[in-house]
């Protein structure tokens, strides 16, 4: 629910527009959530600058409350502020939502109100026009929202590859590319080159080779990619999977990739030694290969 | 036993592999998809521990749901029932036979069996969608019974999804907006619906007589654009019936 570009029928205090004069409403996060048995804790606070709306909510007429939403978990709530409480604990069960939950803030309407207008409204906009609002119509949008990842990357489990490699299908003339949207960073390789990696890959000696291939130049690419991220980036990939690894990886061996002039050096220390490595392998593999051709030979 | 599920490599490559089997998934047998994996582990156990109810693509969608969700209702929760491993495995594997006959089609496309078959709609993203959730052949079942089912229904928990399975139009009006992420919504646009059709006084909801158009899909679009300006999240589904309600028979005056 998208509601940053909409033209409401009667004034929103919301930081997108003019509707109010010295005004302000946002949320945040009082603490990390954390998961308590099998719940999903959150604890949530707001801010609000308006002498009217105050009035409103502690009257009852007005209600501060939490947009939640879990979209692939089909999950859809909201929870209201106690009328003289500024902070709420939320506690949503694990199993009902999946991959990530948005919180948003609104103030709304409790009940119908008649007559609806507050000295903090935009006079040059709505001189002193009264408006009437239904139960439930947004009188508020908070600032900021929050996209929690809740696949959270533990550093102590098994960790699975960050990258993807698979069968190029939608560009089938580019033999290479990066693809940072999904949970993993996607290599995608023609039909030709994936059909010859997957050969190449059922011999277990040629997996570091073949890793350092395609994963080490797209490393690279990532941390460039990282590196140059907006803000509003940074709040969009902080649920992927690969950004939690990466990330986690570099404030364990404290890089800072904004001072820093070499990706590929920084590359090479945090996945473990990508380029190292591979030298490694490929020196392996050609000493089994070499004994190999001994064998044939005797 | 345990329900099995794809393990991800197995699911990448049958995804990625659509368009060089498109013609194979309008086939009566599966055994292709084992061929394509050939010696490799492509799929798991899961925790699931249950039987698989059967499913016939001759019997009606409402049946189906009935027979899908009574045994999963309690055994899957929706952070596993939005899980594409598990839908993929049963549309490929366990399921081939309903999946082919219910939805199968010559000259099917690749967008039809990425939604039919796996779980995402009009998108190359193979953790599926919502949307592709609730077009997978056997994660429907589930998941319309879960947006539909009421425990405490007097007269029938499945009675909202008997309406919703009465027409498709219907089910992808409804389901497919993302209000209807919030049950008391569902629960109060096809409570709307169902008393005007229970009323002997009034016609049914179907094709409006005045613009030529499902009533259903107008409604759709009239919560959708309440949505807009109001919280419907804020409402119980009552106020949303009589919302409901009310335009619907407003629309035909």
């Amino acid at each position: 629910m998208n509601k940053t570009n909409i033209n409401y029928p009667h004034p929103v205090l919301s930081s997108a527009n003019e509707d109010y004069i010295q005004s302000s409403f946002d949320i945040s996060l009082v603490d990390e959530p954390s998961i308590e048995e099998n719940n999903v804790v959150i604890n949530v606070a707001y801010s609000l600058l308006c002498d009217g709306l105050q009035y409103l909510i502690a009257s009852g007429d007005a209600q501060v409350v939490i947009y939640m939403n879990s979209t692939v978990a089909e999950y859809r709530q909201m929870k209201a502020f106690d009328s003289d409480k500024t902070e709420m604990n939320i506690k949503i069960n694990r199993n009902d939502i999946n991959k990530s939950l948005q919180l948003k803030g609104y103030i709304i309407a409790a009940n119908s109100i008649k007559s609806f207008s507050l000295p903090e409204h935009n006079k040059a906009f709505f001189g002193t026009v009264p408006f009437s609002l239904r139960k439930g119509d947004i009188m508020g949008l908070a600032t900021h929202s929050f996209n929690i990842p809740l696949e959270s990357y533990d550093p102590l489990a098994d960790r699975p590859s960050i990258f993807s490699i698979r069968k190029q299908t939608q560009h089938p003339k580019e033999e290479v590319s990066s693809d940072f949207s999904g949970q993993k960073i996607t290599i995608w390789l023609n039909e030709e080159t994936h059909n010859k990696y997957r050969t190449l890959y059922a011999a277990p000696d040629t997996r570091g080779v073949l890793s350092a291939f395609f994963a080490a130049p797209v490393l690279v690419d990532t941390l460039y990619f990282m590196k140059n991220m907006t803000e509003e980036e940074k709040i969009e990939y902080e649920s992927k999977k690969w950004y939690q690894v990466i990330n986690h990886r570099l404030q364990e061996l404290k890089l800072d990739i904004s001072s820093d002039v070499s990706m590929t050096k920084i590359a090479n220390l945090i996945l473990p030694r990508i380029f190292s490595s591979s030298v490694e392998a490929l020196t392996q593999l050609c000493e089994a290969l070499l004994k190999g051709g001994e064998k044939d030979e005797n | 036993m345990k329900i099995k599920y794809f393990v991800e490599s197995a699911y990448v490559d049958l995804f990625d592999s659509i368009k060089d089997h498109e013609t194979l998934y309008t086939e009566k047998s599966n055994s292709w998809v084992k061929d394509f994996f050939g010696d490799r582990e492509y799929c798991k156990e899961s925790r699931i521990e249950s039987y698989l109810p059967e499913l016939k693509a001759e019997n009606d969608e409402y049946t189906n749901v009935i027979a899908f969700y009574d045994v999963f209702k309690d055994r899957l929760n929706p952070k596993q029932a939005s899980n594409p491993y598990l839908w993929s495995y049963l549309t490929h594997c366990e399921y081939w036979d309903y999946t082919n006959a219910r939805w199968a089609k010559e000259g099917m496309s690749v967008d039809t069996i990425k939604q039919r078959y796996f779980c995402s709609f009009l998108t190359n993203n193979i953790e599926g969608n919502r949307v592709g959730f609730l077009r997978n052949a056997v994660a429907r079942l589930w998941w319309m019974g879960y947006l539909s089912y009421q425990e405490n229904r007097h007269s029938n928990p499945y009675e909202l999804t008997k309406l919703l399975t009465s027409h498709s139009d219907i089910s992808s009006s409804v389901l497919e907006r993302n209000f209807s992420m919030n049950r008391n919504v569902t629960v109060g646009i096809l409570d709307a619906i169902l008393e005007i059709n229970n009323d002997p006084s009034l016609a049914e909801v179907g094709v409006s007589h005045k613009t030529g158009k499902y009533e259903w899909r107008e409604l759709c679009k009239y919560i959708n654009r309440y949505g807009a300006v109001t919280l419907l999240d804020s409402m119980t589904s009552d106020d949303i019936k009589e919302i409901s309600y009310n335009f619907l028979l407003e629309n035909r005056k």
